[in-house]
């Protein structure tokens, strides 16, 4: 009898909690409908951003492609011209590339990156269909605009 | 280890030695010798930037302080003697404490530049700021702000923010190429690199600067920001592009060459190479190779199929089986193992005996060559020579390196004898210099002998060059030279000349009178100028050239004569030459740094070169050819085992004959009449030979080609420099433009080869040093 109680009195606790639940707030979203925002700091898609003049970071130092853990990153520098001024002082990256399906987000070409350029945004959706589509160049992580990544063209680093 | 080397060491146990305590650990070491070197001896770590162990010592970046005990100050390891009874401490709290200062200094004015900088990632500074720097500088206030990128040269970039003054560089210019390339302006931390009169730098070894550089100062402007250290791959290998052969690096990334660097090897190059070896490969990758097998049809050289040509080829050569009417040209870029599928190809599958790898050289007969190109001793025993006679030969020219290592020689003693037809980089170093008219060689040998020949004490070297080579007397000449060495045993004699891989052409068998290993021809063929010359005059069945341009090494009428009597030409080149143009089908091949095989160097050495990137697509290497080929005529080419037991030794025997028998067709010198001036034909390091015209580094060395002539004979002819003038031979005539210079021997004119822009093989075949010639206003 004592244990019939018991069990009894568990499962009425049980209902309790969801009934509790059922006036709270949910934890989760109706993905893709609504999505979530994100810590500022958290790690998501890479962006390669500018200087508010306009010129690109990124010095194609390539300290970011020797301390990925993953070998995600590939960059080819080349000298910058007076007709080509890409970014400040004499070097800049031609080519720059990062493959997503190695990317272990962990942010270490950020840290690296001496003048800023490569940062991690908070964009997570990086799903595709084949692989080719997911390695990005150049054009698709180097920010059009100054700023538009989110990231304050003005900071220092 | 070479002999040489250990004779060195046991030189060494000979001498008085001293011992000292370095670190708590006894050493004993050669007297004369510094700290820097005993701490070597016991693998002790001391951090250098100034200090070059090929250079004397100089102590000016304080870098590898010490303590010694019973001294006041911390010494300098690299320039402190190393003393009996001293105790020196490399890694005490004193010693330490110093270094770090250093560093601290050093970086004072060094821009924290690295990630921009092309030494990031091999940079001494780096590594020893790592090591032994304090991590941390109380320098606060502004470094100095000096241009970033100020170009010396062509290819020599400056950042003179980045430079410590170690002279380094500067004195490598003054110390072991001396050209005296660099220099450094003012002092204290105005302290600059510059060249003399700020002129573009001058200097065929320029590479070598950027490659000791210990901090980002000097680059080059070729592999300026294309790549980092650790993105290279590297494969080690020979350079074929003079018969020096320096042992190099080959560094690619993605498949594409971006630098080559010297690899240390003290019996060849030591650790140099020239700037033709540093960046001389850029031909490999450009865009005017052939990419595709062509065929002539209607009169135009059309692209077509491996399968298409290779079939033709073979069956062409069913057709001209056994005939006399063919000929195998070439074989100066191949690698031993394809001159010797090429020669098996036409001697016994074509069944033909007319095989020569030289193309253009004067002297083909096996009697007036004599004795064919190599050296007695290895090259690396030229530093510890005493005396050297250098007889008309342009080292700095031919063989870049063999300069650097006479000079080394020369700082250590070396008497240097200097004969020539005209001044060389070489001249302002030497003794003794005689510049004479060429065919006055035997008056200067003369003189040699009764002025230095008695004067030769220790271990003597001749090198002999292709101004005295290229002589109809070259026979005399060379027997002259066997006597000297009967007299003195302690002579040795070396034959300077050929470029590429001739000797291993020759070793493979590509001789008309020389089989395999240095057998004797089975059916000697004839010399390839002779294959010409009976070509020009009768119908020629075919010529089969690979790695050569006869087009340009004859003159144009004779070449359009043998082009029109020869039934089928087929031409095996990178680039479409001259004969490739004109070739009914055209077989694109490899380069030296996309195939693999062994070559030969001037002193005989077998050395091994290596692909270092991928074959582009579709083409093949000559060897390949050459079996395919083989194949479709049902015989499959092998190298024989015997063949290539010969090549596993490290240096073939140069084998000097004890005299020379007088032959009595020995040619006359021709009589100079009137105006007539004596041909001197001279090379060019950076020419605009087939491979090298489409290296553009290279290209921004060619000094343009010139007719040189004394200013006295200028003026006998009312001529000035830079007129444009006509040379007259028996058999053609040359036009260029006249350059007048104290430099050149009186009644003397010096044409330089390898232009084609100043063909010189205009004025005639198998051209000779000291052929009469007519100079006037064109």
């Amino acid at each position: 009898m004592k244990l019939q109680i018991g069990k009894f009195m568990s499962m009425l606790r049980g209902l309790l909690i969801v009934l509790k639940y059922a006036f709270k707030r949910p934890v989760t979203l109706r993905y893709p409908e609504k999505k979530r925002d994100l810590p500022e700091r958290s790690k998501g898609r890479h962006h390669l951003t500018k200087w508010a003049d306009g010129l690109e970071r990124c010095v194609g130092c390539e300290l970011c492609a020797i301390v990925c853990p993953s070998q995600a990153i590939y960059v080819k520098p080349a000298e910058n011209t007076p007709d080509n001024q890409v970014s400040k002082g004499e070097r800049y990256a031609a080519d720059y590339q990062v493959n997503m399906l190695r990317c272990i987000f962990c942010g270490y070409c950020e840290e690296a990156c001496p003048t800023g350029a490569v940062v991690l945004g908070n964009d997570y959706e990086l799903a595709g269909y084949d692989r080719q589509s997911l390695i990005y160049t150049k054009g698709m992580l180097t920010e059009e605009k100054p700023g538009e990544s989110g990231f304050d063209p003005n900071r220092e680093i | 280890m070479s002999t040489e080397t250990k004779n060195k060491q046991s030189e060494n146990i000979k001498q008085e030695m001293i011992n000292l305590t370095i670190d708590g650990q006894v050493v004993s070491t050669p007297k004369g010798s510094t700290v820097y070197q005993a701490a070597q001896q016991l693998g002790i770590d001391i951090p250098i930037f100034c200090y070059q162990d090929r250079m004397p010592a100089l102590g000016a970046c304080r870098m590898c302080l010490v303590e010694v005990e019973k001294m006041p100050k911390l010494a300098a390891s690299c320039s402190q003697g190393a003393m009996e009874g001293m105790v020196v401490h490399t890694k005490s709290k004193k010693a330490e404490d110093g270094r770090k200062s250093i560093i601290e200094f050093l970086l004072i004015n060094h821009p924290l530049d690295c990630p921009i900088c092309d030494k990031g990632g091999e940079c001494p500074l780096q590594d020893n700021t790592l090591d032994y720097g304090s991590g941390i500088s109380r320098f606060v206030e502004d470094k100095r702000k000096l241009e970033k990128k100020t170009a010396l040269g062509p290819l020599l970039i400056v950042d003179q923010e980045r430079c410590i003054a170690c002279a380094r560089c500067t004195r490598f210019g003054e110390i072991v190429a001396g050209d005296d390339a660099l220099k450094l302006k003012d002092r204290g931390f105005r302290t600059e690199i510059g060249t003399p009169n700020d002129q573009p730098v001058e200097s065929k070894f320029i590479g070598n600067t950027i490659q000791m550089c210990p901090v980002g100062a000097l680059t080059s402007q070729v592999y300026r920001f294309r790549a980092r250290p650790w993105d290279n791959d590297t494969v080690e290998s020979t350079c074929t592009l003079c018969a020096v052969g320096c042992n190099m690096k080959v560094d690619t990334r993605d498949n594409e060459i971006l630098r080559v660097r010297s690899v240390e090897n003290r019996d060849v190059n030591d650790i140099w190479m020239c700037d033709k070896g540093f960046f001389g490969y850029e031909h490999v990758n450009d865009d005017n190779r052939i990419k595709t097998p062509l065929i002539r049809r209607n009169g135009e050289l059309v692209p077509a199929g491996w399968e298409e040509v290779l079939e033709l080829i073979a069956n062409k050569f069913k057709e001209v089986k056994a005939s006399p009417k063919v000929g195998a040209l070439g074989g100066s870029p191949l690698t031993v193992e394809e001159n010797y599928f090429f020669q098996k190809l036409f001697r016994e599958v074509v069944e033909s005996p007319n095989v020569d790898a030289r193309v253009g050289l004067s002297q083909q007969d096996k009697d007036q060559e004599a004795i064919p190109a190599g050296t007695e001793i290895s090259l690396g025993e030229i530093e510890s020579l005493d005396n050297v006679l250098v007889l008309g030969s342009d080292l700095t020219e031919t063989f870049p390196v063999i300069w650097l290592r006479l000079k080394q020689g020369m700082n250590n003693g070396a008497k240097v004898v200097v004969t020539g037809h005209h001044q060389t980089e070489v001249s302002p170093h030497s003794n003794k210099e005689i510049i004479h008219a060429p065919g006055e060689e035997f008056a200067v040998l003369d003189q040699l002998e009764k002025e230095v020949l008695p004067t030769l004490k220790g271990k003597s070297a001749l090198f002999i060059g292709e101004q005295y080579l290229k002589s109809t007397s070259r026979r005399k000449i060379l027997s002259t030279l066997l006597k000297w060495k009967k007299q003195n045993p302690e002579l040795s004699l070396n034959i300077l000349e050929g470029t590429g891989n001739d000797l291993g052409a020759r070793f493979a068998g590509m001789h008309p009178a020389i089989g395999p290993a240095g057998s004797d021809a089975k059916q000697t063929g004839l010399s390839s100028s002779d294959m010409l010359i009976q070509a020009s005059k009768e119908p020629w069945d075919l010529f089969y050239v690979a790695g050569a341009n006869p087009a340009a090494k004859v003159p144009a009428p004779l070449w359009d004569q043998i082009r029109e009597k020869t039934k089928f030409l087929v031409v095996q080149d990178l680039f479409l030459t001259k004969t490739a143009e004109e070739a009914d089908v055209v077989l694109p091949t490899l380069s030296f740094i996309e195939k693999g095989g062994h070559v030969i160097n001037i002193e005989g050495r077998i050395q091994e070169i290596r692909a270092a990137k991928s074959a582009p697509e579709g083409l093949l290497s000559d060897a390949e050819i050459f079996t395919l080929i083989a194949q479709r005529l049902g015989t499959t080419l092998i190298l024989d085992k015997e063949f290539s037991e010969h090549l596993k030794v490290e240096r073939l025997p140069f084998k000097v004959p004890t005299q020379l028998e007088e032959i009595s067709a020995s040619t006359q010198l021709e009589e100079i009449k009137g105006e007539q001036l004596r041909l001197s034909l001279s090379q060019k390091l950076f020419d605009h030979g087939t491979r090298v015209q489409y290296s553009p580094a290279i290209e921004q060395l060619v000094k343009e080609p010139t007719i040189s002539i004394h200013p006295e004979e200028a003026i006998n002819r009312l001529l000035k420099e830079g007129d444009l003038v006509v040379v007259e031979s028996e058999q053609g005539t040359l036009k260029g433009t006249l350059k007048v210079t104290e430099a050149v021997a009186k009644a003397t004119v010096v044409i330089p080869e390898g232009f084609p822009e100043l063909s010189v093989a205009q004025l005639g075949m198998k051209l000779s040093n000291a052929t009469a010639v007519i100079v006037k206003k064109g």
